[in-house]
């Protein structure tokens, strides 16, 4: 059986001609936006706009303004039109900076989601403590960053840093000195990224893992499935867009990160560490190159941005 | 009745130069009071200082109960800033509207540059001119004077770096030599010290390879000894465009003290891990007691040393050494540093009453209050007899014969700006440290660096 609705003009004009009728249709609220709706709507966006243009628009247009210009921090600005961008493409400091960051964002970024995924899972199933675990991992999240850094900088030292004296215990040497080697200096920053982070991707990824309908899981029990089939058959790939997110932001995050890596190592040894964030705060701060920063800036957020838009469409197709 | 007291025309030319001239010595030794013009209104001042470091904030704070006392109506409110923050993110404070009344400017940094360049900062000459200021720092106040004749900052202490500290248990149990005069003679001298050490489990030399500027001061002793006067006066001035460059970072001189830098890191002198480590953390391990030398400055005996040695974890009393010289037969010196400097910016809403407490602290009144008595550091100003040193520690006075007995050389690092200097050359010697590049590599890049600075300014 099909209904028919009348459209609300055809009442309208249907009940004019009809005269009274009380049992007439009453006029339905217009859904959607009429023409003084959208002015209202229109006036009330403005203020969030203005925000938008003062505080978004107006720093990045004046950054890339900065961008095409030399400048030292003081005084007017001189401008040079590509010579930052053509200093930053031909510099060989700039490249290495570029690559180790998009290693140490990417690394971070997998290990992140990884042992997150694994730990929400843990937990949705009940293992022995998942009560306790939730805390634990949720801990070094909410650890301010700097005495994070500073903790782990002091840990990795060779023989008086925890680690160390751990890897002593078992026999594994009491003397690496991962952070004075510009070969290694890059992996405890790396576990100390991925261990600060790990926390809130869990806590996320866990809510998405609790909600999945019990049914499911119950169902697959019933045709047979174990745990390890109902994680990658079911769990998996019902979590897979909230991975995607969260995966895209610890991307962002982390290539824009900067505490962890100037508490541990301030970018060196022999620069080894200078991720593009800190390469920018050098150029800026130490060398006076405000210029050249901004360009770096710009170069990192239209990266970002390609990221960001490839996660998210990921991510919807995901849901779709 | 009349009075018959008659004084001569020659007479008072006479009494004039005498009271001129009593006027002068006495400008040297006091203060003049401040004019009426600063007036009784009540007014407060902002002060920064490092948080870290020579004592800054016990000095600021007893040089301002002297100033305020003398002052009722001033009140003085501190800044304390990082030392990160001073050589960089600073000059977007001290250059706001924001600007404290009293900033603090490393001479050597970006933003002591910025600011002299853009002319953000009050002209000192007044002060100096009225206390003689310029005579009473001596030779280093040359290097303040800017292109236009005008002074804008003024050091407050000197402090010497390059300092080898030496832990006289740890040398006796390796059987390690430390030469009778305190000079190594030679780096495989050095070298061969830091094996002695290290056979008996001790560090040879420790170092905050990690910052970014321990790797580069070794430079500022040894390179001295393997150029000539006339090579070192280029080196530190021919960055200005109006200097001829008649010395190539690429002689020989440079590079053998390069050599002799990576030499040093390669024959094992230093600590496991040490460009890993910050100085504070190269500092805790000589006062544990885990290495032979340290090298370090002469704000460490009234800081780190004095308080480890209160929480018992330093359990000896350290002696003295200096680097080896690059070229036989010269002496490698202490380095002297007068680099943090305090100047008015012209943003600072109590500019004249800043001047009147610049001029405090450098008085010598003041240097005695603050430098000398409250922070226990050598006061910039030479007018100070050294029999006043009463609170300096003795480690400091041990430096001080030192330097009387052997002088004391300007570090380049410490001469030219940062960017140029120090925040350039310092990752390049990590790298030479760590065996991934070369004197020659180092030499050449810095020749061009020279080059782009010269012609593209800083």
């Amino acid at each position: 059986m099909s209904v028919k609705y009348e459209s609300p003009s055809k009442e309208v004009s249907t009940s004019s001609t009809q005269g009274r009728n009380l049992f007439s249709r009453k006029k339905k609220p217009q859904i959607g936006l009429n023409a003084i709706n959208i002015k209202s709507a229109r006036i009330t966006l403005i203020p969030v706009f203005v925000l938008l243009f003062v505080f978004l628009a107006l720093p990045m247009i004046n950054s890339v303004k900065l961008s095409f210009s030399r400048w030292g921090g003081l005084g007017p600005l001189e401008p040079v039109g590509f010579d930052n961008y053509k200093f930053l493409f031909s510099d060989t400091q700039m490249r290495y900076s570029s690559r180790i960051t998009i290693f140490y964002a990417f690394t971070v970024a997998f290990f992140v989601v990884a042992i997150g995924t694994l730990l929400a899972a843990a937990v949705s199933a009940n293992v022995r403590g998942h009560k306790a675990m939730k805390l634990i991992w949720f801990f070094p999240g909410i650890a301010p960053p700097t005495a994070v850094a500073i903790f782990w900088s002091s840990g990795f030292q060779p023989e008086s840093g925890v680690v160390n004296i751990l890897l002593g215990k078992i026999g594994l040497g009491s003397d690496h000195a991962w952070l004075a080697s510009s070969d290694t200096a890059l992996l405890p920053v790396i576990f100390v990224g991925v261990w600060s982070a790990v926390g809130f991707a869990f806590l996320v990824i866990l809510g998405a893992v609790e909600q999945i309908p019990v049914s499911l899981r119950e169902a697959a029990l019933v045709d047979g499935a174990n745990m390890r089939q109902q994680f990658t058959k079911i769990t998996l790939p019902l979590i897979r867009p909230i991975l995607m997110t969260i995966f895209t932001l610890e991307i962002i995050w982390t290539f824009n990160g900067f505490t962890v890596v100037w508490a541990m190592t301030t970018g060196g040894p022999s620069d080894s560490t200078s991720i593009l964030p800190i390469l920018a705060y050098k150029e800026a701060f130490r060398y006076g190159r405000f210029g050249t920063a901004a360009a770096m800036a710009v170069i990192t957020g239209i990266f970002l941005m390609v990221v960001g838009t490839i996660g998210i469409r990921l991510s919807r197709s995901e849901q779709q | 009745m009349k009075s018959s007291f008659r004084v001569s025309g020659k007479s008072v030319v006479a009494l004039s130069a005498i009271s001129s001239a009593f006027a002068l010595v006495l400008s040297g030794l006091s203060i003049t009071p401040a004019s009426a013009a600063l007036g009784t209104a009540p007014v407060t001042l902002t002060v920064q200082h490092e948080t870290t470091g020579d004592r800054p904030e016990e000095e600021w704070h007893a040089v301002a109960a002297a100033f305020t006392k003398k002052y009722p109506n001033v009140t003085i409110k501190y800044s304390p800033i990082t030392n990160e923050a001073k050589g960089g993110p600073n000059l977007q404070v001290i250059s706001s509207d924001g600007a404290p009344d009293i900033a603090l400017l490393p001479l050597n940094s970006n933003v002591y540059t910025q600011m002299v360049k853009n002319k953000a900062l009050v002209p000192l000459n007044g002060i100096f001119a009225a206390d003689n200021t310029v005579a009473r720092i001596g030779p280093p106040a040359a290097a303040l004077k800017q292109a236009d004749g005008k002074y804008y900052a003024t050091p407050h202490v000197v402090v010497y770096y390059n300092v080898l500290w030496t832990n006289p248990d740890a040398i006796a149990k390796s059987k390690a030599i430390v030469p009778a005069s305190g000079h190594f003679t030679s780096v495989a001298q050095l070298v061969a010290f830091g094996k002695a050490c290290s056979k008996a489990g001790y560090a040879g030399l420790a170092i905050g390879g990690k910052t970014n500027f321990q790797a580069s001061w070794m430079f500022d002793s040894m390179m001295p000894t393997a150029v000539s006067a006339k090579d070192l006066n280029n080196y530190i001035n021919s960055y200005k465009p109006d200097v001829a460059v008649t010395a190539k970072w690429t002689n020989p001189g440079i590079l053998k003290t390069l050599d002799a830098l990576g030499a040093i890191a390669k024959g094992g002198v230093y600590q496991n891990g040490y460009l890993g480590m910050d100085l504070d953390q190269a500092t805790a391990y000589f006062t544990a007691g885990k290495s032979c030398m340290l090298l370090g400055g002469t704000w460490m005996p009234g800081g780190a040393f004095e308080s480890d040695t209160k929480k018992g974890t330093m359990k000896f009393t350290p002696g003295l050494a200096v680097l080896p010289s690059v070229v036989a037969g010269k002496k490698a010196t202490y380095t002297p540093y007068y680099g943090d400097a305090f100047g008015v910016p012209i943003k600072s809403k109590n500019q004249e009453w800043a001047l009147e407490l610049l001029r405090y602290f450098m008085s010598d009144e003041g240097q005695k209050i603050g430098a000398l008595d409250a922070a226990g550091n050598l006061p910039v100003v030479t007018t100070i007899p050294q029999s006043s040193y009463t609170k300096v520690p003795q480690g400091v006075k041990d430096v001080l014969a030192l330097v009387a007995a052997y002088g004391s050389q300007s570090g380049w690092t410490s001469e030219v700006p940062g960017a140029y200097g120090q925040t350039f050359i310092n990752p390049l010697i990590q790298k030479l440290q760590e065996g991934k590049t070369t004197s020659a590599e180092i030499a050449k890049a810095q020749q061009a660096k020279l080059e782009d600075v010269r012609k593209n300014g800083l």
